[in-house]
């Protein structure tokens, strides 16, 4: 299954606040910032499976999120599991595809087939592997 | 028809082909080519360009690089399976015979070059 990427206009309001948990590596309790949008990640995802499981999810506390994990709380609470196969303990291991070194990855984009004429046409277009995708803003496959 | 461009101070020729004159300059060619699917975005692309030429250049004739730019020609791309640029093929026969992903040292296609040269 292919998924659309949000869009900014995707985004639902968000409130934001800080959640002080002092560090235990340093005597003052310091913690870094840097690209603080990745750690929000992990937590939008369990959210979004305990959204998905109903009661059964309101126990997971914890990552990664295995199949396993999830198999585990949902037993725990009680939830219905009568003719659900149980996860496996592991998923697949799938290759990572990586360009060769000294190369630039060409990105197949996936083809929709709902209404996103304001999204990007399918077709090539290309990636640096070690940039953000800024500067394809200006490539002609975008326009 | 492909266009040629002389670079300036330099005697190399390179054909620029699109999906219209692939097939054709191809089927023609004589000798080896090398086909270098590039991007102007590409760093690599920009870094492996010059050594290209060079190689061709010194190859007296022997050696035609022609380019296709992914960005205008992507069915070329998709046609010939280029998921990362540079990729260069080396086409004898007009067949390809062998190909190198990335801004590979020149070492490394100077032996691709030698062996389709050596090659019956």
């Amino acid at each position: 299954m292919d998924y659309a990427l949000p869009y900014a206009s995707d985004m639902p309001p968000v409130e934001g606040f800080y959640q002080e948990v002092a560090a235990t590596t340093n005597p003052l309790g310091l913690r870094g910032l840097g690209e603080c949008g990745n750690p929000g990640l992990g937590g939008a995802i369990a959210n979004a499976i305990c959204d998905a499981l109903g009661n059964g999810g309101a126990g997971i506390t914890v990552l990664p999120l295995t199949p396993a994990l999830v198999w585990g709380q949902l037993l725990r609470s009680g939830t219905k599991t009568q003719g659900i196969a149980p996860a496996p303990d592991r998923l697949p291991a799938r290759p990572v595809q990586r360009p060769p070194l000294g190369s630039c990855a060409l990105v197949e984009l996936p083809h929709f087939d709902h209404d996103v004429s304001h999204r990007r046409p399918s077709g090539l277009v290309g990636a640096h592997p070690f940039h953000d995708q800024t500067h394809l803003n200006g490539r002609r496959n975008l326009q | 028809m492909s266009s040629k461009q002389e670079h300036p101070g330099s005697e190399t020729s390179v054909v620029h082909l699109t999906e219209q004159t692939f097939d054709e300059a191809l089927a023609a060619a004589e000798g080896v080519w090398m086909v270098d699917f590039w991007a102007a975005w590409c760093g690599p692309c920009r870094a492996i360009a010059p050594v290209l030429e060079e190689l061709a250049q010194s190859s007296k004739g022997g050696v035609t690089l022609a380019k296709v730019n992914v960005d205008e020609q992507p069915a070329l791309a998709a046609r010939y399976g280029v998921r990362s640029i540079p990729t260069i093929l080396f086409v004898k026969d007009g067949k390809v015979a062998d190909q190198v992903i990335g801004a590979v040292p020149k070492a490394q296609v100077q032996a691709k070059l030698a062996s389709l040269a050596t090659a019956s």
